[in-house]
């Protein structure tokens, strides 16, 4: 029998719920769990209901019971409904009943990518409510969402979402290929997919941007992407994505055009200083000492005077001290946290100065170099920046001047090779589209809203102007 | 493919490993002072040693000597017997003496031409006083340059031009003043 053959699947889990009903001599049986639906009004709307009925009512149950997602499944879906929060009456037809408890916290504010002006919500946990957030904004039947079931143990639900119209197909079949090849036993958060979704020829730049805003998704869907929505999962991911777009925040559409540019420049000197200060300062203090002035350098001796490492340890031991205070900093709760940055920041690096291990110097780079690379929102971006950084050290410290400028070109190599879904990571400046870099780093005025990338997509006009 | 590339790059950039030197190392040159006394020539080396002090950076002075009957081998005494790595690109100012000032400022040419280490862009001096006084004057390493202004010669137009005018300096009143030029052909 189904019902015995059911219950043999879950005999060692209490919380699946197998009720016996009686109406008119025939026997209904309500499947559910309790832990996913909402027990309260399951009772009062349908089991209350049900246990009204007629056995006549029994063949048409969508028009006796109020639950506006009500269906007819098959015997082998049951538990992908049951489990998915639905009620599953088993008649002589079997009928699935939308019944999901609340286990989320609601619409949530905006945690990591806070912005001055613009909307505070954020995404949560769960898809309908995400999917709700950017169906509010984008009110058009031609938002798609193309569901997909990844996790052979957790089955849980994938959104494609892009718009018909502006998106490339081409890139729908991509993304739906590439997840198609994904095998595996569950997904957690959209960061599982991730790995299988980004471009094969490994770099620390990423390729794919998550985000817990839905006006960001909005606008990326509006400019041609793809956004992947997963359940459980607060961050959705954007793709294609440039180089350029990790530079771009959502407050840059919502201020002037000059002080964009200007926001903008200062982040990519920001993403320099990040990268070569600290290479900088090695290079001038072991190589290249005839790149600086006398006084720079006389007074770089005087601090270095009583340091006993040489000055690539001591970037590496400041550098490292810095990541374990960051780490600690962010798995602390908020009460302890602030005590471990003032232990940190101020005690042990005024310590470490005054007991002659590091220079002030030392700890100033360090400190700008990695303070300019919190600047960006992306932290696949930060930690891509932290590992340049790295680099620049070594081939500073080992090579000089010559080192840090090969470093350069490898870095711009690298750039330059990376593609994206097919199209050039560093567009538009590899390769060059003049028309294009109206809204790269400098905004132009009114100018960068009319028309989409043609990377992205062939509907390149974004209203009905001639 | 690409593993070749990046051997064949660090070989190439192995050869800089050589140039590796820490700041600590180093006895950074702020002044040289060179004479001629019959057929000796007595170089001194003016090297500045910063520490640091609460609001800055203090200074201090350290001389170095080295003599010899040629100008190189006089250098090269200082820098081979220096216990720290002689550094003569940040070197500001090289004070001849007025006696022999003409032999003494051939030799150096030629010397400078030979060697890369000095800084082209070293100011040459004529003093007409004593020489170790003339350091004393005022213990600002800078202090010789906002005396000549625009009247400096330097290093590269000395090795470069065949006529050339160095200026002059001499102690009037406890400070460096400029007399003259001296030309030379």
């Amino acid at each position: 029998m189904l019902i015995d053959k059911l219950k043999k699947e879950t005999i060692h889990s209490n919380d699946y719920i197998y009720k016996p009903i009686t109406i008119d001599r025939k026997e209904v049986w309500v499947i559910f769990n309790e832990v996913l639906v909402s027990t309260s009004d399951c009772s009062d709307f349908i089991l209350e209901n049900l246990i009204t009925l007629k056995g006549k009512e029994l063949r048409h149950l969508e028009n006796v019971l109020p639950d506006c997602n009500l269906k007819e499944i098959k015997e082998d879906e049951i538990f992908n409904y049951v489990n998915n929060g639905f009620l599953v009456i088993i008649t002589n037809k079997i009928t699935a009943i939308e019944m999901r408890a609340n286990l989320d916290r609601g619409v949530a504010t905006v945690e990591s990518e806070l912005s001055i002006k613009g909307s505070k919500d954020a995404f949560s946990e769960t898809f309908n409510t995400n999917l709700g957030l950017i169906r509010r904004r984008i009110k058009s039947t031609n938002l798609e969402c193309r569901d997909l079931e990844i996790g052979r143990v957790t089955k849980t639900r994938v959104g494609i979402l892009s718009i018909k119209g502006i998106v490339d197909e081409d890139l729908i079949e991509q993304v739906k290929l590439k997840l198609s090849t994904i095998d595996i036993d569950g997904i957690l958060d959209s960061t599982y997919l991730k790995e299988n979704l980004e471009s094969k020829n490994s770099s620390f730049f990423p390729t794919i941007m998550t985000t817990e805003r839905p006006d960001k998704v909005c606008m990326a869907l509006l400019e041609g992407k793809v956004a992947i929505l997963v359940d459980t999962s607060p961050y959705v991911l954007i793709m294609p994505n440039f180089f350029i777009d990790f530079f771009h925040t959502v407050d840059d559409y919502y201020q002037k055009p000059i002080n964009i540019s200007f926001i903008r420049i200062i982040r990519l000197i920001a993403f320099f200083i990040a990268i070569f200060i600290p290479a900088f300062y090695i290079m001038v203090t072991t190589h290249n000492h005839d790149l600086i002035s006398l006084d720079l350098l006389l007074s770089l001796k005087a601090q270095r005077e009583s340091v006993p490492f040489p000055a690539i340890i001591e970037a590496i031991l400041m550098m490292i001290s810095f990541e374990i205070l960051r780490e600690s900093d962010i798995r602390m709760s908020s009460t302890s946290g602030n005590a471990v940055s003032i232990l940190g920041g101020l005690i042990l690096g005024d310590a470490a100065v005054s007991a002659g291990i590091i220079s002030p110097i030392m700890i100033i780079v360090v400190a700008i170099s990695a303070i300019s690379g919190l600047v960006f929102n992306s932290i696949e971006l930060v930690s891509a920046i932290r590992w340049w950084r790295l680099i620049m050290i070594f081939l500073a410290a080992f090579f000089g001047l010559e080192g840090v400028i090969i470093g350069l070109i490898i870095l711009l190599i690298r750039l330059a090779t990376l593609k994206c879904f097919g199209r050039h990571y560093l567009a538009p400046f590899i390769p060059f589209n003049r028309k294009e870099m109206k809204d790269t780093f400098l905004k132009e005025e009114n100018k960068g809203d009319k028309y989409r990338n043609p990377l992205l997509t062939n509907n390149l006009k974004r209203g009905n102007f001639r | 493919m690409k593993k070749i590339i990046y051997l064949i790059i660090s070989i190439i950039l192995c050869t800089a490993c050589t140039k590796y030197e820490e700041l600590n190392s180093l006895s950074i040159i702020s002044n040289i002072t060179i004479e001629k006394n019959e057929n000796t020539y007595k170089v001194t080396m003016q090297e500045i040693i910063p520490t640091k002090k609460e609001n800055g950076v203090n200074y201090n002075y350290k001389y170095r000597t080295g003599n010899s009957k040629n100008l190189e081998k006089a250098f090269n005494n200082i820098i081979n017997h220096s216990p720290k790595k002689i550094y003569l690109k940040k070197v500001q100012n090289i004070i001849i003496s007025n006696k022999n000032k003409k032999e003494v400022v051939i030799e150096l040419r030629n010397y400078a031409r030979k060697k890369k280490e000095f800084n082209k862009e070293t100011s040459i001096v004529i003093a007409e006083n004593d020489l170790h006084k003339v350091l004393k004057v005022n213990s600002d390493y800078m202090y010789i340059d906002s005396v000549l202004k625009s009247k400096k010669l330097l290093l590269k137009d000395l090795s470069n031009k065949e006529k050339v005018k160095i200026p002059i300096l001499k102690i009037k009143n406890k400070e460096l003043i400029f007399t003259k030029y001296y030309y030379l052909h």
